[in-house]
């Protein structure tokens, strides 16, 4: 539900409540007023009469349909005196029964007592009623009438600067570095929010860039060292006579030093894949990069008596970032060889939909997607890294691909698909 | 062979002048950019290593002083940055190479023999070593006057090897070499013994000598001595 509409609504409810309360004062005060000037006319009445009595005029002369007088003996002395009442009575052209407006006044007229009944017709209270409800139904509608084409309009005119906004901070990128910067609306809300908008995008870009700078520095300044410690035990391996224990503790802390800088430069690459440091998506002739690294790889699987079995259709072009792809597909055939067996299999395909990689192997430990994981491997003692499906992963995320991993039990083959266009 | 080391790091600079020494190159030092370019206008070298991040300045502007000044050295760039951008545009501003580190000091020394090789343009580019002999433009290598039969890889060990003669060098430095970034498998080295083994009976098939040895199955030396 939109936000005008919620207005709207809620205005309406309220508008209702007041309307009705509305609706039953307008109907009590018109009942008053119609009292009120009822009683005047009878008052009115009473003193014409009296006054054409006092001239001389008999008062049996002066008596007609709802003016009834009558001569009150003098043995009883009243003082002048007026009441109101409403009664029923009989009309006699409507022919029915109606409320009436009924005066009894006792005026004393030349020493003699008269006692003056008159009645009055007046508007019905059902009546009143009835007209006080249907102006207020018909006022409601016209309220609501008038508010939805007005909020049509108020919704655009209003909320322009909100839309606005929206816009612009979906189209935001944090790598842009260019803060999100909104014009300024007269609006309190959006302007407040407008002021956070560009606050944060500000705040957001300064942490994204010194996670950068911080993470390009670590990149620098832990492979100096790490090249010094590398250096002074190549130069220690050189030295004679070096014992075998010697030359086997230099070579161990070297495996070390080589590992730290593998887990340095895999992190990197991933916080660089992260950042969309490599956005140059072109069509990109991934039947060539393939055929490149299956020649790369070859002499490796051969050594290892692996056979490659290739089912690659030429000039296959994708959408992708031609240094990802190249990291890509070196990792999945890296993989397929290092996590072999003896005289095992490689089956690559690719196709305009999707790309293959089977491999056999030896049946993993947990279920296989979870080596998209950071640090995840079949085995935890194991001397890779953990980190290159990680990166393959974050590949296909970035591409915009769908990668999925399974083991097939039969074959004991493990395969990997990347399905190039989302289903 | 004549060698400027432009490097901040006073170990690493030593690191290297202390291998190169020992494999016969004059290195000099300088630590800084402006110490290197001092060097630079008053003597000439066969080989600049240069650290792209120094103290008081980028190596890239001393990259485009030698290329401004027509200074015919070779230049290999060591980096801390493993950025795809510094390697690209250091290859783009001349550079010759570019290494990451950290390094192992074998690869350094080969990667700097190639670069001379391919600079020294006058006379004689044929690697030399006993009766082998390579010729690094054809990618070709002879026993006597026998062609081997070499995969890439093997090609490219017999280089490394002969490049860092008499030394050893680790199954680590060696699958390095050959397969960089992919080397990241350490059973990369049950790889690195298998291309040893074939690279060794080519050569003894072709009536060779037997250059290489086992140092207690953690590394290989390739030496006339036995």
């Amino acid at each position: 539900m939109r936000l005008i509409h919620k207005f709207l609504l809620v205005y309406l409810i309220i508008s209702l409540v007041a309307f009705g309360i509305g609706g039953m004062v307008t109907y009590y005060i018109f009942s008053k007023e119609i009292e009120r000037e009822t009683n005047f006319e009878l008052l009115h009445k009473v003193r014409y009469l009296k006054d054409m009595m006092e001239k001389g005029v008999s008062y049996k002369i002066l008596m007609q349909d709802k003016i009834h007088i009558d001569q009150i003996p003098s043995s009883k002395t009243i003082k002048d005196s007026t009441v109101f009442s409403d009664t029923l009575a009989y009309h006699r052209y409507s022919k029915a029964v109606i409320i009436q407006r009924k005066i009894d006044a006792y005026r004393n007229i030349q020493d003699t007592t008269y006692h003056f009944s008159i009645y009055e017709t007046v508007i019905e209270p059902e009546d009143t009623k009835n007209s006080a409800t249907r102006s207020m139904v018909i006022l409601f509608l016209v309220l609501v009438a008038f508010s939805l084409v007005l909020s049509f309009f108020i919704s655009k005119w209003l909320l322009s600067a909100f839309h606005v906004s929206l816009i612009e901070m979906k189209k935001f990128s944090i790598q842009s570095s260019k803060p999100i910067q909104l014009p300024v609306s007269s609006t309190y809300e959006f302007k407040n929010l407008n002021k956070f908008i560009n606050q944060m995008t500000t705040k957001a870009i300064n942490d994204y860039k010194n996670l950068k700078e911080f993470g390009e520095n670590l990149s620098h300044e832990i492979s100096t060292p790490l090249a010094v410690a590398n250096g002074k035990l190549d130069l220690l391996l050189q030295e004679t006579n070096l014992p075998e224990n010697q030359i086997s503790l230099v070579i161990t802390a070297q495996k070390a030093i080589q590992k730290l800088s593998k887990i340095q430069r895999a992190i990197s690459l991933l916080t660089k894949i992260e950042n969309a440091e490599f956005a140059n998506v072109k069509p990109l002739d991934i039947s060539g990069v393939i055929n490149k690294m299956v020649k790369e790889f070859i002499e490796l699987a051969e050594l290892k008596e692996i056979k490659v079995t290739t089912d690659i259709e030429a000039d296959i072009l994708i959408n992708m970032d031609s240094t990802l792809a190249e990291i890509l597909f070196s990792n999945l055939l890296q993989n397929a060889v290092k996590h072999n067996i003896p005289n095992g299999t490689i089956r690559i395909e690719l196709n305009q939909k999707r790309f293959s990689i089977a491999n056999t192997g030896i049946k993993p430990v947990e279920s296989p997607e979870k080596y998209f994981f950071r640090f995840k491997k079949n085995n935890q003692s194991s001397e890779s890294l953990g980190l290159g499906l990680s990166i393959v992963k974050k590949i296909c995320d970035i591409s915009g691909f769908d990668i999925n991993y399974n083991f097939q039990q039969e074959a004991k083959e493990h395969k990997i698909s990347i399905q190039f266009q989302k289903l | 062979m004549k060698i400027l080391i432009i490097e901040d790091n006073n170990e690493l600079r030593e690191n290297m002048e202390s291998y190169l020494t020992q494999e016969g190159f004059l290195c000099e030092l300088a630590e800084s950019k402006s110490a290197a370019m001092d060097k630079l206008t008053s003597f000439l070298y066969d080989i600049i290593l240069l650290d792209i991040m120094l103290p008081d300045g980028s190596g890239m502007d001393i990259l485009s002083h030698i290329k401004s000044r027509g200074i015919k050295s070779g230049v290999l760039i060591i980096s801390g940055k493993d950025s795809m951008d510094d390697k690209i545009q250091g290859l783009d501003y001349g550079a010759d190479d570019y290494i990451t580190k950290p390094f192992f000091l074998p690869e350094l020394n080969a990667r700097i023999k190639s670069i001379y090789r391919r600079k020294k343009f006058d006379g004689d580019n044929l690697i030399r070593f006993e009766e082998i002999t390579i010729n690094p433009e054809t990618r070709e290598a002879k026993v006597n006057m026998h062609l081997l039969e070499f995969t890439r890889k093997e090609y490219e060990l017999l280089v490394y090897f002969i490049a860092n003669k008499n030394r050893i060098l680790t199954k680590q430095a060696i699958a390095e070499h050959l397969w960089g970034d992919f080397a990241d498998s350490l059973d990369s080295h049950d790889f690195v013994y298998q291309h040893i083994k074939n690279l060794r009976k080519k050569i003894t098939n072709a009536g060779g000598a037997d250059y290489l040895s086992t140092i207690y199955g953690m590394g290989y030396k390739f030496s006339t001595e036995q």
